[in-house]
């Protein structure tokens, strides 16, 4: 556990060595800001106004829309050089030498990854001081908004992680990483349009429609296992992804 | 050798890796897709819980000791479904919430609740049940047609030998609410069906038989379900098949007629004893039944005959029948549906809020026909008065059954003249602008004293802000500002000051706290031609909002604010009625201004944007004032020692008609004392009447016949009032459409559903932003969009400075 922390602390203290995080957490916030006041990111049809004001709801529902589709990109972005900037560098065989398992080594990452996931949020925290300044909101749904997209975000670390274990190519690793995030996203509008007998199915696994339950207020076991076993399975593939070098000649 | 023993141990290492990570999806797969399923558990943030089921709920289904739910869901649903207006709603997981609902229902049940999902031809078995079949947004083309496909999302509920259907559901956020109002209403419909065992079987005898008949009628002729073919060759094949089908219903005649004998009979049986129940709905279902028999004869009459015309004559006849036997299965759904049905009667004929179509038409048809003969400018505008008319008598229809029936609401007409049915378990007078005659007060009183619920919901002023005013002359360019308050001449005082309220003829202002008006104003540079319309929203005082509620009461529980337009305060004298109790459920902040009649009046109160901003800002605070008075109490008649107020006679009473009314009036005894509800609003919640007599009044037929240019004048009066209706609705839409929600509560309350009303106040989602200027709306924006990245960035920059000086001092 304690080298799970270590390397997860290192890596964290890394992204903050460059300007790198600073610049991805601003422009990160200013994307957030934009959908939480102007909902440029809204795009369900049936959405009522989307400009904070002209809305005239306090709640935090429309950036709470918004932010997974925003992770898509930038939590991929952030995962991208775990492990394969470590395996271009040359520093993964440094890392492997040293008194660690490889799952440790997946983990501390992970870790590293959802505490500047964290930063991220926390960093959009003035918008709830600003809502409960010009209003007063339920705050279950404000709540259950955050810890939602903590588990999106979770999920999206994760998969971000499996994908850069796969190449050295940190492009690569972010772009299969977006497709996968979007795909997860997404799977129960875009195959669901085309195959309506699947949308059903396709249900238990989208993404957004776990995270609209969760956002909503209510924490349900089944959302919660179903992002639990995704964060599972996307950090075992990581490990024996970082395993399967032992078994090639 | 060592070769060989490390590819294995590389084999069997990446197969033992392979087979746990095998092991693992499929761990995940069972538990995500058979287990999670089916033992789940939920925690529900919200504040007022509202995606957990309520006390009232689990009451509702513990009451009930052996309901079964038959569960109707289409596989696979699609995405959206339309409904009217080109509207559309989103169905995505709806399927899903609905049965989560229903299971935990089933859960608090303590095993009195079963529930199964029809799974074979859902939709087929869906309309047999009655459900309400919906199409989605996409149609698709079979056989050279477009087609909508059907699907059916709903369920039926049984209890005992009683049946409600949930026809459509589609919004997960109502699920609860329509579910435990069937429950409740299984219960009552249980209840009082025991009681009306005999009416009921006896209609349901005579419905079977007519059935019975009307099915053999229709299985004389099989219906061409291919549309057969084009052009000539159609038109000779049709013809073709209308004397086959001839041949074939006068083959069938004996067969119809034995079958048909037998519903006359049992009409003949039952008449008598069904109509001495004087039961409304039986009433209607014999009516139509008689019409049914009348056709029948003729039909057969039809048969009987060899001209070529009456061949024709009956087979349209036949599709006459069926079409009546779809009233009467209708009228008899209605009769098994009346046991414990709680109507709310719209009280109509003062100019309120009336949905309801017309009765009589203004324009009638053959007269208009008759006077547009021989004169088209006639023709034309009596065209458009009858335009007017229609779509008038649309909205009010559509208003019916998308607003109330659509929600569950059973509403009647009511005429004040005439005592109000006993079914009626609420009165609604929704903004009247008329007075009310002496007859309509004591019928007031009268039902306030049987202890059922009235309403009232009335605003003092009628306010027109940017409406349009035709000119006075014809030519007159119209004007298209037009903004004017004037006194609502209404007389509902002289109901309310017995019971100790009074509605004050002044209208309150909030400086601080209130909803916008949007207006239609033109901007651009002055004295330039590029100057454009928009629509702007401008804080309005007029529009005042309110936080001051008494939440403990269950019309208000769940509700942080509420705006209710136009609106005046209420006077409170404690000491007319000693035993009613007068709650204040709705009072103006200590902000408000009040300004009274003498002030409004003298043009004191400017109506337009910015000023009456500024006014109401400038002036000194009033303070609290009581807006909406629940008065409860043991309380004694106005008429007590009274002779009753003689019914006014219709133009068209004859003499003995008189009479009868005034025998009636004899015999009828006034109700001296009684348990009153009477719940009083100085608003109309924004939500004004609109009715074709109200619109068109004034027109007459002859005058137009007469010719004069003086009519064209009136027509343009006519369509600005409908526009003006219009407009004033846009205007505070977003009001009007919140105060819907608190309508449905307050109809609920009426008829004494309090436990329903807790459950829609608990979806009451809306929480407004507090009114902030244009500017402070800037600086927060900016403030978070901007600000809060720069001082992050500003800290990176420290953070990396400090951290660049401690590396310099370290290499030194």
């Amino acid at each position: 556990m304690q080298k799970i922390w270590i390397i997860g602390k290192r890596e964290f203290m890394s992204y903050f060595s460059s300007p790198i995080a600073y610049i991805a957490i601003t422009v990160f916030l200013v994307l957030t800001g934009l959908q939480f006041f102007f909902g440029w990111l809204t795009i369900d049809p049936y959405a009522s106004a989307t400009d904070y004001f002209e809305a005239n709801e306090a709640s935090l529902r429309v950036l709470f829309e918004g932010v997974p589709l925003l992770f898509v990109v930038f939590l991929p972005a952030i995962t991208m050089r775990l492990m394969s900037d470590e395996k271009r560098s040359g520093t993964m065989e440094l890392l492997i030498t040293l008194p660690v398992r490889d799952h440790e080594v997946i983990l501390g990452k992970f870790l590293a990854a959802l505490m500047f996931l964290i930063v991220a949020l926390a960093l959009t925290l003035p918008y709830v001081v600003t809502v409960y300044m010009l209003g007063n909101p339920d705050t279950g749904p404000i709540i259950g908004g955050y810890f939602g997209l903590l588990l999106v975000g979770a999920c999206y670390c994760a998969i971000g992680l499996m994908t850069s274990t796969w190449t050295k190519n940190q492009i690569v690793a972010f772009l299969l990483g977006v497709l996968i995030c979007a795909g997860f996203y997404f799977v129960d509008t875009l195959i669901g349009a085309a195959w309506e007998s699947t949308r059903e199915t396709l249900h238990l696994i989208s993404f957004k429609y776990h995270f609209q339950n969760i956002s909503r207020g209510i924490i349900d076991s089944r959302d919660l296992v179903f992002f639990l076993s995704l964060i599972v399975l996307a950090v075992l593939l990581s490990t024996y992804s970082l395993q399967s070098r032992k078994w090639k000649a | 050798m060592a070769k060989q023993v490390d590819k294995k141990s590389r084999i069997i290492s990446g197969s033992n890796a392979l087979i746990t990570l095998l092991a693992a999806i499929g761990i995940l797969i069972l538990i995500n897709f058979f287990v999670a399923p089916h033992f789940f558990a939920r925690a529900d943030l919200t504040q007022n819980k509202i995606h957990t089921l309520s006390e009232a709920s689990k009451s509702a289904v513990q009451a009930l000791d052996d309901l079964t739910v038959r569960v109707f869901i289409s596989e696979p649903l699609p995405d959206s479904v339309k409904l009217g207006y080109g509207q559309n709603r989103t169905l995505r997981g709806a399927d899903l919430k609905l049965r989560d609902i229903l299971e935990e229902y089933k859960a608090f049940s303590d095993g009195r609740m079963s529930i199964s999902y029809v799974t074979d031809n859902v939709e087929a078995e869906a309309e047999k049940a009655k459900l309400t079949l919906f199409t989605s947004e996409e149609a698709k083309v079979d056989k050279g047609r477009l087609e909508f496909e059907r699907y059916a999302l709903g369920a039926t509920f049984h209890y005992k030998n009683v049946k409600e259907v949930y026809p459509l559901a589609i919004d997960p956020a109502t699920f609860e609410f329509d579910i435990t109002k069937i429950l409740v209403r299984l219960k009552d419909k249980y209840e009082k069906s025991l009681l009306m065992k005999d009416m009921l079987s006896k209609g349901k005898e005579v419905f079977d038989a007519v059935e019975s008949c009307n099915k053999a009628v229709q299985a004389t002729v099989k219906d061409d379900a291919d549309g057969g073919e084009d052009g000539l060759k159609g038109l000779m094949a049709a013809a073709e098949q209308r004397t086959k089908d001839i041949t074939e219903m006068r083959s069938k005649k004996p067969e119809i007629e034995k079958s048909c004998q037998l519903a006359k009979d049992k009409m003949a049986a039952h008449n008598a004893d069904l109509r001495k129940h004087k039961n409304e709905y039986v009433e209607i279902l014999l009516g139509d039944i008689d019409q049914f028999m009348e056709t029948l004869d003729a039909f057969l009459k039809a048969l009987d005959s060899t001209e070529a015309a009456d061949a024709t004559v009956a087979t349209e006849l036949r599709t006459v029948i069926d079409t009546v036997f779809k009233e009467v299965d209708n009228d008899h759904n209605n009769l098994v549906n009346s046991p414990g049905q709680k109507r709310i009667g719209f009280v109509c004929g003062h100019g309120e809020f009336c949905p309801f179509a017309n009765d009589e038409q203004l324009v009638r048809p053959e007269m208009a026909a008759l006077l547009g003969q021989n004169n088209p400018m006639t023709q034309q505008i009596i065209g458009q008065a009858q335009q007017i008319e229609q779509i008038i008598n649309q909205i009010n229809q559509g208003i019916n059954q998308n607003l109330f029936k659509r929600n569950g609401f059973d509403i009647a007409k009511i005429d004040l003249n005439n005592q109000v049915p006993d079914d009626i378990e609420a009165l609604v007078l929704f903004g009247p602008t008329q007075k009310l005659n002496d007859r309509e007060l004591f019928e007031l009183d009268q039902f306030a004293m049987r202890g059922k619920s009235i309403v009232v919901l009335s605003n003092v002023w009628d306010i027109s802000v940017l409406n349009i005013k035709p000119g006075a002359n014809l030519g007159d360019e119209p004007d298209m500002e037009y903004t004017a308050i004037t006194e609502n001449p209404h007389n509902l005082n002289d109901f309310l000051t017995h019971f100790g309220i009074t509605i004050q003829n002044d209208l309150i202002m909030e400086p601080v706290s209130h909803d916008p008006i949007v207006l239609t104003v033109t901007t651009g540079p002055a004295n330039s031609r590029l100057r454009w319309q928009t629509q702007r929203a401008f804080p309005y005082p007029l529009l005042p909002s309110f936080d001051n509620l008494n939440s403990e009461h269950v019309l208000l529980r769940g509700v942080d604010n509420l705006t209710l337009p136009y609106v005046s305060s209420i006077r409170i004298d404690a000491q007319k009625q000693p035993g009613v109790t007068a709650d204040v459920l709705v009072q103006s902040s200590a902000n408000a201004v009040v300004r009274d009649a003498a002030g409004i009046s003298s043009g004191g109160l400017p109506l337009l944007p910015p000023e009456t901003i500024n006014i109401a800002r400038s002036s000194q605070a009033t303070g609290v004032v009581p807006v909406a008075v629940l008065v409860t109490g043991e309380a004694a008649s106005a008429f007590v020692g009274k002779t009753i107020p003689t019914k006014p006679t219709a133009e068209d009473a004859t003499e003995e008609d008189k009479k009868k009314a005034a025998d009636e009036d004899k015999a009828r005894k006034i109700v001296e004392k009684g348990t009153i509800r009477i719940l009083v609003i100085a608003s109309n919640l924004g939500i004004g009447g609109i009715n074709a007599k109200d619109i068109l009044a004034g027109f007459d037929m002859s005058k137009v016949a007469q010719g004069g240019m003086n009519f064209i004048n009136e027509l343009q009066n006519y369509q600005a009032k409908y526009q003006n209706w219009q407009l004033r609705i846009t205007q505070i839409r977003e009001t009007v459409e919140d105060n819907l929600r608190l309508l449905f509560n307050i109809m609920d309350w009426g008829v004494q559903n309090d436990a329903l009303v807790q459950i829609r106040s608990k979806g009451y989602l809306h929480r407004p932003l507090k009114n902030v200027t244009e500017t402070t709306q800037s600086i927060t924006k900016y403030a978070n969009i901007i600000g809060v990245p720069f001082l992050f960035v500003l800290f990176g920059v420290g953070a990396m400075a400090v951290r660049k000086s401690r590396k310099s001092r370290l290499s030194v």
